[in-house]
């Protein structure tokens, strides 16, 4: 069985911020959620969500650490962000 | 949601025995109650600040709250006869500790209040927002003015510490309930989120102060209403905590399923 097509790939899975807001929005809800990852990947990478590449979900996750921290406090901050780091596919 | 039916269940026994009881009885029941619920609140507060680690934001929310409801149980009529018998030293220490309840309240309100700030997170401005305030303020001085008068005036007329602790507890009232504006908007931000529970039940427990700071406005006439608000308010702050030690919590065992996993797609 061969590989599927990389375009065909990409085309059946969510954006990866879409993946990410998913993740965040079980504790912060969907509407902060979709603002923590824009602030994020503006201050962090100066892109926008919509173009954040998976080779910048390190970057991203740094820039979402001060606010997750604050908000959740530091061990649940942290289990969230591996999970980002585990689940966020390609 | 079942903590919250719990915690409804548990004020509505409340509410039931006061009616019930005697009148004889019913003193002395109140005064025990009084100072269960605000040890309650102060022990489920210190638990959902020990769940934190040290240096987190939410902690200094937490600790001056849990140490606030300590002092007031402290501050309790029946506490602090039994701790000091009467006299000028109970006054002044009981004035004392009214005062630092209050202010540690504000502080906690204050730490709430900037939260989304501090997380990186501000909102914008809005017309709504100073609408809020607004309302709010002028909600405010209508329940907390008339009272804070009375004590101002009864203080500077040689009233004594009480009613200097008096008209200091309703301006911290005043300020904890403006503070609410920028909690609550935060709350809505976040609602369907988990984060959303204990922020939306420390909302419910200011929201019952205020409140309980209306009908006190009655002199007597409201006392079951007071009554009720007060408990209510103290078990929503021992409510709010359990939430955030849930939420901790659910980081070691909540491990949800992947999100957004993709489905498998046919290839033609």
């Amino acid at each position: 069985v061969s590989a599927p097509a990389p375009a065909l790939d990409r085309a059946a899975r969510p954006a990866l911020k879409d993946q990410v807001e998913a993740i965040l929005a079980e504790y912060l809800g969907r509407q902060t959620a979709a603002t923590a990852v824009k602030i994020a990947a503006r201050t962090w990478l100066r892109v926008e969500p919509e173009a954040l590449t998976h080779e910048q979900l390190g970057r991203l996750r740094d820039g979402l650490e001060p606010m997750l921290k604050t908000l959740l406090g530091a061990q649940l901050a942290s289990t969230l962000l591996e999970r980002i780091a585990r689940e966020v596919t390609r | 949601m079942s903590r919250a039916l719990v915690v409804a269940a548990i004020l509505a026994a409340h509410l039931a025995l006061s009616v019930w009881l005697s009148p004889e009885a019913l003193a002395g029941y109140q005064d025990g109650a009084r100072i269960a619920w605000k040890l309650l609140a102060a022990i489920a507060c210190g638990l959902a600040a020990t769940s934190l680690r040290r240096g987190d934001y939410m902690r200094s929310f937490w600790v001056p709250l849990g140490v606030a409801y300590a002092l007031l149980a402290a501050a309790e009529p029946a506490v602090a006869g039994v701790a000091l018998g009467e006299g000028p030293v109970r006054t002044a220490l009981r004035a004392v500790c009214l005062v630092a309840a209050n202010a540690l309240s504000v502080l906690a309100s204050v730490v709430l209040a900037r939260a989304c700030r501090a997380a990186g997170l501000g909102l914008a401005s809005s017309w709504l927002e100073a609408v809020a305030y607004a309302a709010v303020g002028a909600l405010s001085v209508a329940i907390v003015g008339p009272p804070l008068l009375r004590d101002a005036i009864d203080a500077v007329s040689g009233g004594g510490a009480e009613s200097w602790a008096s008209a200091f507890a309703g301006l911290a009232d005043a300020a904890t309930f403006v503070l609410l504006v920028p909690v609550l908007r935060f709350a809505l931000r976040i609602a369907g989120g988990r984060l959303a529970w204990p922020w939306w039940a420390f909302a419910l427990s200011s929201l019952a102060w205020l409140a309980f700071d209306a009908t006190e406005l009655a002199a007597g006439r409201a006392a079951f209403a007071s009554e009720a608000f007060r408990t209510a308010a103290c078990l929503l702050a021992a409510l709010a905590a359990v939430y955030q030690r849930e939420l901790v919590a659910s980081a070691a065992g909540g491990e949800a399923a992947p999100a957004l996993e993709p489905t498998a797609t046919p290839l033609p």
